[in-house]
């Protein structure tokens, strides 16, 4: 049983230790090579969750002793991802992430008025897949 | 004189825009004379526009800003009663989908450089109404609403561009364009006109999305993270952290030296840890704290962005467990 003090990662990756560098993007209008503290990672569209993307992203964050910058819809090698744009951060303390769905303008406004009153700090709009399905999202900080 | 034709103009269209409704629209059946009517109107102040243009263009400019303001008028009148209609049901026969257009042949008149007036005239008898309500029919129950307010959407376009131009010169916005804003107003209040925008809108937004897709090649995809695996990459991060300001203190540094070397020991006693470590230039009998940090921050990062999972948790589960 894996715990926090003790226990070992049950986190595997398929063929693990292969070593695609991540810090390349491309868009369809051309290449683009990315900034060399930037990291680009690559969610399935399969996520189960969007708990579990916000969980994912907190232990890349933690992992890269970086801060998540975006999150948006991609391909990738033609196959439907979410791409995840990070830069490396090790002078800050971070706190957790809370990543919101919204479906309207009305909707986004009134997920940011509430984790404004709960002390959080907006970061970005994005978008993502959960269960295949394309999603708008809102990450915050928490205060 | 423009009162007269003005009140004209409703009576005929409050005549005909208001008929029974289980019949259909008469004023639809009447659709030229309602034209026919609106070109009356426009070819009198195209006369008076023509009769001042050179000698007072103030008045001319007047004459103009007036005939726009009339006939926009009389056209969100016809429209109101029309959306009055589609929405209410009243009339489903009624479902006007006509629009009116400059022919080719007004189009020719104006490039052969024809007189204003006769200009105007062939503009005005060259609108086309075409009626595709037994095409659309079928889709009235859902659509209406949506065409409403993609009609509602167009018409303030070409209103606000009406109103923007307004204050233009007659130099700059002769009345022959401000005659073709006329018609585009009208236009932007009919059904056509509301499903090509909606396609082009909808294509473009299509198009849109698909260049913010970023279009990737051979990344590893990153697993879903567990809240266990989540916990013991925040865990350890917090430690780095934790250890980083130990540093800064006078008082705890010697003591996060002792932690940093414990963890580094620990990981040295792992080929693949001790390797890394080595790349990055560090062993536990190092007692430079800072040195140490900044090496354990980069094996980590370095194992994560190579999706190193293996090599990854035995740094932070060295980090969580030598933590003091």
């Amino acid at each position: 049983m894996a715990t926090t003090k003790k226990g070992g990662s049950s986190a595997g990756t398929k063929g693990g230790g292969a070593t695609k560098a991540a810090t390349k993007t491309g868009t369809k209008g051309g290449a683009k090579a990315a900034d060399s503290d930037k990291t680009t990672r690559v969610y399935a569209a399969t996520m189960s969750s969007l708990k579990a993307l916000e969980l994912t992203c907190e232990k890349d964050e933690a992992d890269l002793s970086a801060k998540i910058l975006s999150l948006q819809l991609a391909t990738n090698n033609g196959d439907d991802v979410t791409a995840g744009i990070y830069q490396d951060s090790d002078d800050d303390n971070l706190g957790e992430l809370a990543f919101e769905e919204y479906k309207t303008a009305v909707d986004e406004q009134s997920i940011k008025a509430i984790h404004q009153t709960q002390g959080d700090t907006f970061l970005f709009k994005g978008e993502a897949y959960v269960k295949n399905k394309p999603i708008k999202l809102l990450a915050f900080r928490e205060g | 004189m423009r009162k007269i034709h003005l009140s004209l103009l409703l009576s005929l269209v409050a005549f005909f825009a208001t008929g029974c409704p289980q019949e259909p629209s008469k004023s639809f059946n009447n659709k030229n004379s309602f034209v026919s009517n609106v070109n009356e109107y426009l070819a009198a102040a195209q006369g008076r526009y023509e009769q001042n243009v050179k000698a007072n263009p103030d008045e001319a400019k007047r004459i103009r800003n007036d005939a726009l303001e009339d006939a926009v008028a009389v056209i969100n009148s016809n429209y109101t009663e029309y959306i009055t209609r589609l929405n209410t049901r009243r009339s489903t026969a009624d479902f006007i989908a006509d629009v009116i257009e400059l022919g080719t042949s007004a189009t020719t008149g104006i490039v052969k450089g024809e007189r204003p007036n006769q200009i105007l005239g062939i503009a005005l008898t060259a609108f086309r109404g075409g009626r595709r309500s037994s095409e659309l029919n079928f889709y009235k129950e859902q659509t209406v609403p949506l065409l409403i307010t993609k009609m509602d959407d167009n018409r303030a376009q070409i209103y606000a561009l009406i109103l923007t131009k307004k204050g233009e010169p007659v130099t700059n916005y002769s009345m022959k364009e401000a005659i073709k804003d006329i018609v585009d107003y009208y236009n932007a209040g009919t059904l056509i006109r509301a499903f090509t925008q909606l396609q082009k809108d909808v294509g473009a937004q299509a198009q849109k999305s698909e260049n913010r897709v970023l279009a990737l090649q051979g990344f590893e995809v990153t697993p879903e993270a567990t809240v266990e695996t989540r916990d013991l990459s925040v865990g350890a991060r917090r430690i780095l952290e934790r250890l980083r300001n130990d540093l800064k203190d006078p008082a705890k540094s010697a003591a996060a030296v002792t932690t940093l070397q414990s963890i580094v020991a620990a990981l040295e006693a792992d080929d693949d840890a001790k390797k890394a470590l080595e790349d990055a230039g560090v062993s536990s009998s190092d007692t430079d704290g800072v040195k140490l940090r900044n090496a354990l921050v980069v094996i980590r990062r370095k194992a994560a962005k190579e999706n190193n999972a293996g090599l990854l948790d035995k740094i932070n589960q060295a980090i969580v467990d030598n933590e003091q």
